[in-house]
């Protein structure tokens, strides 16, 4: 399972600071505070008490500062292409020029506007992610969505469906290994040849891999009925949700660096 | 409280038409007593463990709990709650993402209070010698650990009755062992009744009652002892008789009066008084 090991965001890692410590609803809610902080700012000197809120809780998490570079990984190309291209692109006074290429110097300001924001979106959900067990998140997320199922969105249930996904990616990504193997041993080349060849080739693993898990699903709703489970009835929660004091700090933090931000951007 | 189907019969409707898949059977379960079904592929003994758990509905028939003055409640059989079900492969029936969530599961679904979840997780996690995975991911468990957290995800719920549907057949032989100890574990500690649909020997061995399926009808239903001996319910049922059974019919060419002996320990017993 290299291919999950790789890819740190959404990935939990697990320990005891105050931030793990701390709610998930708090931190979910934290967390689109902190976006939306993202994303009124206008200017980079704007970012300072939003980078000063997070950074603390980074420091706090004990999560080491490997796993945020880690996280960073997967967008790099993105953070590399709108930085040339803000450099290069955007109108204004030239810093530098050569040939067909120029700098300005409105182009540097942007581009650092916007490496910072990517930067600073991704360490938020990272830190979220890190810090907050997957179940967590999904009964948080489920809480966070709770006004809607007023409005018939089935709140609960889509939590529940989520969890039973993460339930269910290592067993199926095993089934997928042990469906490779299996198809290679037969003499099946997969990852070889011509595209057309490799999709081809991708035939014989999806089959088996759908026919199981169907079989699968039909197998868990059997399992959830056996035990009581019935679609849109109620259901209680085993993992309590209180709202303590960690909570408030997180909440008052992420609140100050939203408040920081909106008066930066009024008044200097 | 006795567990009781009383003349059930169960049909499925394909494009030949209505197909009957169980047809008038009966079984009566003590409380806290361990019974076995066998029978052949397609018989009916997943058919039968799914009625039997409240979770399909008979044609005809009803399936209800007696209790111990003879009462028959009206209400239908509660899946968990009565009757709790662990089938065959253990990948397929745990939901939650740790041993500990998947446990609650039931319990949560019926809306008990927190703390009332908390003493009968913990309770199920000592008994059935889970607290060391309490936190741990269902895909990072053996296949017997994992039909454990089955089985202690159904016993949350209290049910006075197990049915096992084939719940050992995916298993290696130490697993299988372990996940059988715990069974007649619970049956001894707890009082809970047992019915194993099974094909193997050494489990029908433990059951006080047999019954044996064939074509959707309950072609016996007695001992072990007795179930083997009639060479026509063997048949009906597709059963292999264990090695010292097969002994002790060639035994019988010779000596008539030779017992049908189901354990080596037995026959060797009979064998040692032939003179
Ligand atoms: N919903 C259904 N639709 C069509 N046929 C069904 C349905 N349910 C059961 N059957 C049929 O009823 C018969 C008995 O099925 P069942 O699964 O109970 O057998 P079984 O004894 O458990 O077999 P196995 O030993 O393979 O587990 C089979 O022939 C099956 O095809
Ligand atoms: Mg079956």
């Amino acid at each position: 399972m290299a291919m999950s090991r790789s890819f740190v965001l959404g990935q939990h890692y697990p320990g005891v600071s105050v931030i793990h410590r701390a709610g998930a609803l708090a931190k979910l809610t934290a967390t689109i505070i902190l976006m939306v902080a993202v994303f009124v700012a206008t200017r980079t000197p704007q970012y300072l008490p939003l980078a000063l809120v997070l950074g603390a809780g980074i420091l706090l998490s004990g999560i080491p500062l490997r796993f945020f570079v880690r996280g960073l990984k997967p967008i790099v190309f993105l953070i590399v292409l709108t930085v040339v291209v803000q450099m290069f692109f955007t109108p204004g006074t030239t810093l530098w020029s050569w040939w067909f290429l120029r700098i300005t110097r409105e182009g540097v300001v942007l581009a650092l506007f916007i490496l910072c924001r990517l930067v600073l979106l991704t360490l938020t959900s990272v830190l979220l992610t890190a810090s907050t067990s997957p179940i967590e998140l999904t009964d948080a997320i489920a809480d966070f969505l709770k006004p809607l199922s007023r409005v018939g969105i089935p709140s609960a249930e889509i939590a529940l469906v989520m969890s039973i996904a993460m339930r269910f990616v290592p067993t199926i990504l095993e089934e997928t290994e042990r469906i490779v193997r299996a198809q290679v041993s037969r003499g099946a080349k997969i990852g070889e040849g011509s595209l057309v060849a490799r999709m081809k080739g991708f035939i014989p693993i999806l089959i088996p891999l759908f026919v199981s898990s169907f079989r699968r699903a039909d197998d868990l709703a059997v399992a959830m009925e056996a035990r009581g489970f019935r679609v849109g009835s109620e259901r209680t929660r085993y993992h309590e949700r209180h709202f303590g004091s960690i909570d408030v700090c997180v909440l008052v933090a992420s609140g100050i660096a939203l408040a920081g931000v909106m008066l930066w951007r009024l008044f200097l | 409280m006795t567990l009781r189907l009383d003349r059930v019969s169960y049909q499925v409707e394909t494009s030949a038409g209505a197909v009957e898949v169980l047809h008038d059977v009966d079984l009566e379960l003590a409380e806290g007593s361990i019974s076995a079904i066998v029978g052949p592929n397609g018989s009916g003994k997943s058919t039968l463990a799914r009625l039997a758990s409240g979770l399909l509905r008979g044609s005809s028939g009803s399936v209800a709990l007696v209790d111990g003055s003879g009462v028959q409640t009206s209400r239908d059989v509660r899946p968990g709650l009565d009757v709790g079900l662990v089938f065959q492969n253990p990948d397929n029936q745990l939901v939650a993402t740790t041993v500990e969530d998947d446990i609650a599961f039931g319990l949560e679904n019926l809306c008990l209070p927190h703390d009332e979840m908390v003493q009968r997780v913990d309770d199920a996690l000592d008994l059935l010698g889970l607290r060391n995975f309490c936190d741990y991911p269902p895909h990072r468990l053996s296949g017997g650990q994992k039909q454990k957290v089955a089985i202690a995800g159904v016993l949350v719920m209290k049910p006075a009755f197990l049915v096992l549907d084939e719940a050992t057949s995916l298993l290696d032989p130490s697993n299988r062992r372990d996940v059988m100890d715990t069974v007649l574990q619970l049956n001894r500690e707890l009082g809970i009744g047992v019915l194993m649909v099974t094909h193997l020997l050494e489990e029908v061995m433990v059951a006080s009652r047999v019954g044996v399926l064939a074509d959707g009808r309950m072609v016996g239903w007695d001992t072990p002892q007795s179930v083997f001996s009639q060479q026509s319910v063997v048949e009906q049922g597709g059963l292999v008789l264990p090695l010292s059974g097969r002994a002790s019919l060639l035994m019988q060419g010779r000596w008539p009066e030779f017992p049908l002996c189901l354990t080596a320990e037995e026959f060797t017993r009979a064998a040692c008084q032939l003179n």
